[in-house]
């Protein structure tokens, strides 16, 4: 019953028109985001934090979030109309969505992956209402120890985004684990490698270091080749068979679970859940043999699940404030700017935003749908801009968002720098995910750390003299030795996290 | 390609035993627990660690070719160096010429080298993403935005 009251509370926020307006406008910009070449959501909701820090929190989280899963329906277009996918998440879309604009149906494809969208996004909504309760009522019994066991715990499970190499995904983790210790010292108050520079005083930036690494790094890979895009395209009917809608049915139900419950797994990618969805519908289909040739139900299974896996992956980040991506550790940056620590806390001192923000992700949903289906030629429209134009604009923005956050030129020069290393870090096959999500944790984690150590006066058995750290630590310990095998040649390669970014 | 990963774990290598050398500077362990060095120390340490095992793999990997566009044709290295010298100018002058000056000149460059496109759309487009930018920004979203520090610059509102 409390569940109930407290959604229909989320609702008097989230429907107020403020707050409708900030959702219209994450959905608008996270599909602009999905459509566009060169810009992938982990930048775009760091471009977006300067324009938040001015509105309230509740409108900007419900912004960002928004923008967050908006991508995923963004990222369809270009799979299926160009064969070119705009997030990773669509990559698989394009082996049948593409096949089905190939024989005049586009407009179909664009259609079900909507709807498939849809109902993903909302069920995986409705699953975070379900759990929140129990699970925040069971965080609520956690101190600093058990805090400092759980992030090891969540780091441990992000080694699934290691990509190629474990080595070079810890070097990348510890990178960022570096970068968060920049800046004063968050138990004694002492500077730390500052070297004596007053804006460094505060840390190293998350947003200019997020947009270096995943926007201006991206830019310059562009930039290698040559600006050309031609895109033609023209839309057919949006309006499914009954026999579309029957072989869609279940791959969406099929979806929305895989995408539901791989989301709750830190280090879990989108692209991961749309692969398997894929996979897990041909084997289930009595056809396997029309997947690639443009079935239906390799479009409606996959692009579900990618959009259950984006609201899914919001469960952990809500109830025990762990980013399952690079995008939603952004989006966790953002919190903590606004001076609100995600995890079970979020929910006894601020039930009207997370309710709110929780509410407004059905809202956005519907908006989603609408921008998606009756405007989809506007998105076509969008796809024709070239991008030798694009790029500029993309950059001026980067430098409005940097800027505009401090009011500093050294955040522009720490973008270039950041800008630059990441992309010598993409040739040299590092994960770059790891780096964002560690720089957000660092400061928790060692926080929590020494908190705990002068609980204890400097005693490190603390540790493990609860049964909750205690088994907290253990089961890290066991995902790392299970990362480590999957290197070995017995094991299998799933996608890295930067499919993500 | 086995020549860059060794210079590259190398290069990793220098930088974490600097970090452990500053680090050494800090405190490291207070009667309370760990100082503010402890965890940096140890940081140090491990990403030296990984270095050698990545100069070491990268070592035992057979010799093979840079792999084609590793390394940029030269016209691709004209765009990137275009964009970060632009980029590098725009950090250095946007607090003395202002957002306005600055943004326009900056999609200009960037459009007339590498966008090419007619010379009224170029125009078109860095006015619209500087001083109509810079209107939108500051007048809408309320996101302060540099003006000018050099004074004539100053009266003319930039």
């Amino acid at each position: 019953m409390d569940v109930v009251l407290n959604i229909l509370a989320g609702f008097a926020v989230a429907l107020t028109p403020q707050n409708l307006m900030f959702a219209l406008m994450g959905s608008f910009l996270g599909t602009l985001i999905g459509v566009l070449p060169g810009i992938g959501p982990a930048a775009g909701c760091a471009l977006l934090i300067p324009l938040t820090a001015r509105i309230d929190p509740t409108g900007s989280i419900i912004m960002l979030t928004a923008l967050f899963y908006g991508t995923q329906y963004g990222g369809t277009i270009t799979s299926v109309l160009l064969n070119v996918p705009g997030e990773a998440s669509s990559v698989i879309t394009c082996l049948d969505g593409y096949q089905m604009a190939k024989q005049g149906r586009p407009g179909v494809a664009l259609s079900i992956s909507a709807i498939g969208s849809f109902i993903g996004g909302t069920l995986a909504s409705l699953a975070l209402v379900v759990v929140a309760g129990p699970l925040t009522r069971m965080a609520l019994e956690f101190g600093p120890v058990e805090f400092f066991a759980l992030m090891v715990l969540g780091l441990s499970l992000l080694m699934g985004l290691a990509g190629t190499s474990m080595v070079k995904a810890l070097m990348m983790g510890i990178f960022g684990l570096l970068l968060s210790m920049v800046g004063m010292d968050p138990v004694r108050g002492s500077p730390r490698f500052t070297f004596g520079q007053m804006e460094l005083m505060d840390g190293i930036g998350f947003v200019p270091v997020i947009m270096g690494l995943f926007g201006l790094a991206e830019i310059l890979e562009n930039a290698e080749k040559r600006f050309t895009q031609v895109v033609q395209s023209k839309l057919s009917s949006l309006i499914p068979t009954r026999q579309d809608v029957k072989d869609s049915a279940m791959p969406i139900l099929r979806g929305t679970v895989l995408g539901t419950l791989l989301g709750l797994v830190p280090g879990m990618t989108n692209s991961a859940s749309s692969f398997l969805s894929y996979a897990m519908e041909k084997k289930l289909s009595k056809h396997p043999e029309k997947f690639g040739t443009g079935a239906i139900e390799g479009v409606a299974g996959p692009e579900t699940a990618n959009n259950a896996h984006a609201n899914g992956a919001l469960i952990p980040l809500f109830t025990l404030g762990i980013p399952a991506s690079p995008t939603i550790a952004v989006i966790m940056g953002a919190f903590m700017m606004n001076g609100i620590v995600p995890g079970p806390f979020l929910f006894k001192d601020h039930p009207a935003l997370v309710w709110g923000v929780i509410a407004s992700f059905f809202i956005g949903n519907v908006i989603l749908l609408i921008l998606n289906l009756p405007l989809i030629r506007l998105w076509v429209k969008v796809l024709k801009i070239p991008y030798s134009i694009l790029f500029g604009l993309i950059l001026a923005f980067m430098i409005i968002g940097v800027y505009g956050l401090d009011n500093s030129a050294f955040d522009i020069m720490t973008m270039i720098v950041f800008g630059v290393l990441g992309y010598v870090l993409r040739k040299l096959d590092f994960p770059l995910a790891p780096v964002v999500l560690t720089l957000v944790l660092g400061p928790l984690m060692e926080r929590s750390l020494r908190t705990s150590m002068e609980m204890s006066q400097g005693d490190f058995s603390i540790l493990w003299s609860s049964p909750i750290s205690a088994g907290l630590l253990i089961a890290a310990a066991a995902v790392l030795i299970s990362s480590a095998l999957r290197f070995l040649p017995i094991g299998k390669r799933i996608p890295s996290g930067d499919e993500e970014v | 390609m086995r020549r860059v990963n060794q210079v590259g774990s190398l290069l990793f290598f220098v930088g974490a035993l600097s970090v452990m050398w500053a680090s050494w500077a800090l405190e490291y362990y207070t009667p309370l627990g760990p100082g503010p060095g402890f965890f940096p120390l140890w940081l140090g340490g491990c990403l030296a660690l990984l270095s050698l095992i990545w100069f070491v793999q990268a070592g035992r990997k057979p010799r093979e070719p840079i792999p084609e566009g590793f390394i940029p044709a030269r016209d691709g290295m004209m765009r990137i160096g275009s964009i970060l010298g632009a980029l590098l100018l725009m950090g250095l002058l946007i607090d003395v010429l202002g957002f306005q000056l600055m943004m326009f000149a900056f999609l200009l460059f960037l459009l007339v080298v590498l966008g090419r496109r007619s010379i009224v759309l170029t125009l078109a487009i860095s006015l619209a993403g500087s001083f109509g930018a810079y209107y939108a920004f500051t007048t809408w979203l309320g996101v302060q935005l540099p003006q000018a520090s050099i004074s004539w610059l100053m009266k003319l509102g930039l």
